[in-house]
């Protein structure tokens, strides 16, 4: 049970505010490359902060500005694009990608005017099919090259803007219970209800569970029934990766489970999933699929029939902001104490000019994450359900994923059957 | 550990039940000291063998 004050320290995000501050040192994706094919300019919100998002016609280099001109306040996104920054459409002043002001038409020519306004200016960079952006003070940190947005293989991405805050989505993420009952218990009894089969990976009773701090975050482990510290689900387990990710996967998937703070009660929820599975063939992608997931029907109730569908109604069914003033945490919810220690901690470290955990400062081409292989003990029932019982049922390319796995499969059987 | 307001000092402190015990995880902005510090309306000492 937390405090008013420190729920709201906890959840608020707004230039300014502890969390927000600390939330500022960090690179989000925050559009698609291919949403920037047919216009140049995109409004954005990241942190309760509206930007303009730009590319430039001939060298194709992202920036991004505070969207309303400090002239006038209208917005930049309606401007025009040139190669050395955006002209706002109503009286063309021109900024250039640190937001300095380079041209006033309409003015004197007054370097002194020209001086004493500036705009607001981040960093944008293309990353797996993303443009992500930063928004804090320089330096900016290098934008970390997470294993599962630069490995090879077939990627694929489901979004949606869900109503609530970022936090108890990523307090989701380090509450290994839920699995069992969200997504076992609850998942079969939908499916007894409405005639389906419920995967039977996800109903195994945790025996224990592990929470341990590392380099990028919380690393989470648990041991099932049936299973030991033997298994990947403990010998390995999987992160969050602080401030906003989770990084999941097994059975030739990986998975990283992105929450994009885009205000206080917005998140922008994206599901990028790479799959590569031992003995797969597959041909180089131009891009990744992105597609929308839906995750409430025509009547307006939550659609509970798919994994993180489930996900969803727990996050947003608690309310634009989840009120910590009338929880009752239990044992199981170590976790979640850990990671508000984890906010508390690193806000501080900000407030002493101090790099947050997870900064990146030397040039790299990967970071690899760890992240079990084997899980649940049940790797093609496994992949399978992640595909389509999960959000990646409304993908494109579901079919041809399913068959890349399927052919996968049947060729390290053939494999290990030929060398028995 | 060093005695500082956990409040004044930007820590936090996140209560959590087991049972019939109040447990309360903290972390102390000032040194760092992070653990569980238990409520207890009856404290039971067992005695070591002597």
């Amino acid at each position: 049970m937390l405090t008013v004050e420190q729920n709201e320290e906890l959840t608020k995000v707004g230039p300014g505010t502890p969390m927000g501050e600390l939330l500022r040192r960090y690179w989000y994706p925050i559009a698609f490359e291919q949403d920037f094919d047919s216009v140049p300019t995109k409004t954005v919100r990241l942190l309760s902060e509206d930007w303009t998002l730009f590319k430039t016609p001939k060298s194709g280099r992202y920036g991004i500005v505070a969207e309303h001109c400090p002239h006038r306040s209208a917005s930049l996104t309606y401007g025009v694009v040139h190669e050395d920054g955006i002209r706002c459409g109503y009286h063309g002043w021109k900024w250039d990608f640190d937001g300095n002001c380079l041209e006033q038409p309409a003015e004197a020519d007054n370097q002194n005017f020209r001086d004493r306004v500036k705009q607001k200016a981040g960093k944008a960079q293309v990353m797996g099919g993303m443009v992500w952006v930063y928004v804090g003070p320089d330096p900016a940190p290098e934008l970390p090259r997470f294993d599962v947005f630069v490995m090879d293989g077939i990627k694929d991405c489901g979004y949606a803007t869900l109503p609530c805050n970022w936090l108890q989505i990523m307090e989701n993420s380090v509450d290994p219970h839920h699995v069992e009952w969200l997504h076992g218990y609850y998942f079969n009894f939908m499916g007894e209800t409405q005639g389906f089969d419920a995967p039977k990976a996800f109903q195994k009773k945790h025996l224990r569970t592990g929470f341990e701090e590392m380099e990028w975050g919380i690393l989470k482990r648990r041991v099932l029934e049936g299973g030991s510290e033997e298994n990947d689900d403990w010998k390995v387990g999987h992160p969050l990766v602080f401030p906003f990710y989770m990084r999941v996967g097994g059975a030739g998937i990986d998975q990283m489970q992105i929450r994009v703070p885009v205000d206080d009660t917005t998140t922008w929820k994206l599901f990028y999933s790479n799959h590569a599975p031992d003995g797969g063939q597959w041909e180089p992608q131009d891009r990744p699929v992105f597609y929308e997931y839906f995750w409430r029907d025509d009547q307006g109730r939550f659609i509970t029939d798919y994994i993180e569908g489930q996900d969803i109604m727990a996050w947003v069914s608690q309310g634009p902001v989840t009120d910590r003033t009338q929880e009752h945490l239990g044992r199981s919810d170590a976790g979640v104490a850990m990671l508000r220690k984890m906010f508390k901690e690193n806000m501080k470290r900000v407030a002493n000019d101090e790099d947050p955990i997870g900064t990146v400062r030397e040039p790299h081409d990967i970071i690899p994450l760890p992240c079990e292989r084997d899980k649940f003990g049940a790797e093609r029932e496994f992949a399978e359900a992640f595909i389509t019982m999960g959000s990646m049922r409304y993908s494109p390319q579901k079919q041809g994923l399913l068959d890349l796995h399927a052919d996968a499969w049947a060729r390290r059987e053939s494999k290990a059957g030929a060398g028995a | 550990m060093c005695a500082a307001s956990i409040e004044v000092h930007g820590g936090i402190s996140t209560e959590y039940w087991m049972g019939d015990q109040r447990v309360f995880m903290t972390w102390c902005g000032e040194c760092g000291w992070f653990g569980d510090v238990v409520r207890y309306d009856m404290v039971t000492i067992t005695e070591e063998e002597h």
